[in-house]
């Protein structure tokens, strides 16, 4: 299956004080690629650099060997939401990150309430940010980035500060925009498919179909890549890797992850 | 699926070193219950504490203590405020004020405060009178309650310690009675004319047929009102009152995005003169937002404060000083840490610089009858000021 982002072999020097010219070694050969279109949970300690890795991909660092390619345009969601939503009111926040693109206000407006729409926030658009909750204002973080429509969600362990059902909810929440995305590409495949069918000869329209349907799983929807530390968040993902020392120790389904995690000595 | 790189598959391997076995068990952590919970009860524990709880063994002991601890009495008020005391914007229920533009809104803000200055006193209580009419119409019971309480408060000792304090006290800087020496020669030489023209004018006002005049109000022992001190006072008050409560009407119903571009559009012309008009916008929209922020961090130190059960009095004033200190400077440096986290997160969202970045409104557009309702509320509001400016100048 296609790639929506690969990172190969990154090797990213953080920088804590330029002036001192102090630099340390946070990713060492970390080699990541996730398949388009899935749900993919990174794991790992604390300070492995995950966080960093994330950077990386979303163009924030650079790293200083190897190469990243992520399918633009890409949205990035930080662990604290206080420091990422900053318009005073819900709606104005989510167009935000519009501001670069010349859109008539109808468009904003059309794209502001469907992202709040997909993070079950609708009639939240003129609230206060201030007055949501951590989860809602979690959501509110999501829902800016998806109003970018982003073929990458990158997801910075947006659950540490959430309660148990903030975390549920959000984690529904990009699961089901994922889903979501999914279908609709597979429904459009399906109308592709059933209009060159209709328009061709049968023998033409089976081969064109195929192509048409080959073109659109290319470019399939929403890919999330999730950094966390909880392991019962497993169950929500599609695939898993496990982040060690700065690179990737292990890439493969939940229950392979679990097997691997047992292996290791953790209680799963 | 997806490649591995050279990322070795032998750490699944039982074979590996012991920190890098007990690592990822250190990682994992149960869902977040009942970690909750504790926290919560920490923070009572604290709130208590900082509420004078040390105290509570010893009964005798404890009025006394209480009185002390001053450091302890400031921790537990700014920790029993539950938000940043400011109004900010309620989108329900929607009243005609929600319906009047910001333009509007501003505009009658700066001319009830013109008004409120130069108009006389029963107009500056009929300007009162319409502000409170127009908050307890525009704002839920429960807010407008509080904050009429408050402000009333506020108005009442500005008042109080105005119509006391403009005449009773005594001038005490410069003397306005002769010195003794030019008062005798001044009584020698015209004592009997002044004695001849005091017998000859009238006692008072009253008896030469003109409306009775009273410039003492009201005297007391040291306590004197009279006509100056009570303007005075009215007038502070008024503008107190019309200054706090006419913006606190503006924020509460108009979103502060509305605000801040009616005020870039007010200062557009001064663009022209290289004032930088778009980001000083952006600035008061990220001021609005996380005023919010700064509080709950300065909230948090202080309960951080509170939960170590500091002994105020042992510290005494140097102590007390040194630990204000330190926690100020505490408090710079994780807003400037914060700060560093919301540049970062506005340039992941694509946030360029204010020049290159057109502010959102993200309101629908705007149909036809609520247009209609807009320019009514405009109309409404403006001729409202134009008739608190016509009685201003006709009541004199
Ligand atoms: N601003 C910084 N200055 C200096 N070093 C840093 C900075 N941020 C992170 N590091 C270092 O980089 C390493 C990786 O950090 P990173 O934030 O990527 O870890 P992480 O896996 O996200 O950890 P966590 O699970 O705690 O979020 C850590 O060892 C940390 O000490
Ligand atoms: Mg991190």
């Amino acid at each position: 299956m296609a790639q929506a982002c690969t990172a190969t072999a990154a090797s990213a020097q953080r920088q804590p004080q330029r002036r001192r010219g102090i630099s340390k070694k946070v990713l060492d050969r970390a080699s990541l690629e996730v398949p388009r279109g899935s749900f993919h949970m990174l794991l790992g300690a604390n300070g492995c650099g995950k966080s960093t890795l994330l950077r990386v991909l979303a163009g924030l660092f650079q790293p200083d060997v190897g190469q990243v390619h992520v399918d633009a345009p890409c949205g990035f969601v930080f662990q604290n939401p206080d420091h990422q939503v900053v318009m005073p009111t819900v709606a104005a926040d989510v167009a935000f990150g519009l501001g670069r693109y010349q859109l008539a206000p109808a468009a904003v407006h059309a794209v502001v309430q469907h992202s709040l729409a997909q993070v079950r926030l609708a009639e939240y658009a003129e609230r206060p940010t201030s007055s949501l909750s951590g989860g809602q204002k979690q959501r509110v973080a999501i829902a800016g980035a998806l109003a970018e429509c982003p073929q990458v969600l990158l997801l910075d362990e947006l659950t540490t500060f959430l309660d148990y059902e903030d975390q549920e909810n959000v984690l529904q929440c990009v699961r089901r925009i994922v889903d979501s995305s999914r279908r609709q590409q597979a429904q459009q495949v399906q109308q592709q498919a059933a209009a060159g069918a209709a328009g061709a000869g049968a023998a033409a329209a089976t081969a064109g179909g195929q192509q048409v349907a080959h073109a659109a799983a290319e470019e399939a929807g929403v890919t999330a890549l999730w950094v966390t530390h909880r392991l019962e968040e497993l169950e929500y993902a599609d695939s898993v890797s496990y982040m060690d020392g700065g690179r990737i120790a292990f890439s493969g389904s939940p229950a392979e992850m679990k097997a691997y995690m047992r292996r290791l000595g953790a209680p799963v | 699926m997806s490649a591995i790189g050279c990322a070795p598959r032998s750490g699944g391997v039982p074979g590996r070193p012991a920190h890098c076995r007990a690592a990822p068990s250190a990682v994992l952590l149960p869902p977040r219950r009942t970690r909750r919970r504790q926290l919560h009860m920490q923070i009572n524990a604290a709130a208590v504490s900082a509420a004078g709880w040390q105290g509570q063994g010893q009964q005798p002991q404890q009025q006394k203590k209480e009185k002390e601890s001053m450091g302890a009495r400031i921790l537990a008020g700014v920790l029993n405020l539950s938000s940043a005391p400011y109004s900010s914007y309620i989108p329900e229920p929607k009243t005609f004020l929600h319906h009047a533009s910001a333009e509007a809104k501003q505009l009658w803000t700066v001319g009830v405060l013109l008004v409120m200055a130069r108009a006389s006193p029963p107009v500056r209580l009929a300007i009162a009178a319409l502000l409170l009419a127009a908050t307890v119409a525009a704002l839920p019971a429960r807010l407008w309650r509080s904050q009429l309480a408050r402000l009333g408060g506020l108005c009442a000792v500005l008042f109080f310690f105005t119509i006391i304090g403009a005449e009773g006290v005594p001038p005490v800087l410069s003397d306005r009675s002769l010195p003794a020496a030019a008062a005798a020669a001044a009584a020698g030489s015209a004592g009997g004319a002044a004695a001849a023209a005091a017998g000859e004018l009238p006692a008072s006002m009253a008896q030469l047929g003109g409306p009775p005049y009273r410039y003492v109000v009201f005297h007391f022992w040291f306590i004197t009102i009279t006509k100056r001190s009570l303007n005075l006072a009215l007038a502070l008050t008024g503008l107190t009152f019309a200054a706090l409560q006419s913006a606190s009407l503006c924020l509460v119903t108009t979103p502060p995005e509305a605000m801040a571009r009616a005020v870039g559009r007010a200062l557009s012309p001064l663009g022209l003169l290289g004032l930088p008009v778009r980001e000083l916008v952006l600035t008061t929209l990220l001021a609005l937002r996380f005023m919010a922020t700064a509080f709950e961090e300065a909230r948090n130190l202080c309960l951080g404060l509170a939960s170590r059960g500091i002994n105020w009095r042992q510290q005494g004033l140097r102590g007390t000083v040194a630990i204000c200190v330190g926690i100020a400077s505490k408090l710079f440096s994780n807003l400037m840490a914060r700060c560093d986290n919301i540049a970062v997160a506005m340039s992941a969202r694509g946030f360029q610089g204010p020049t290159r970045h057109e502010l959102r409104a993200a309101s629908p557009p705007v149909p036809a009858h609520q247009r209609v309702q807009r320019l009514a509320a405009d109309a409404g509001v403006l001729l409202m000021l134009a008739a608190l400016a016509a009685a201003a100048y006709l009541v004199v």
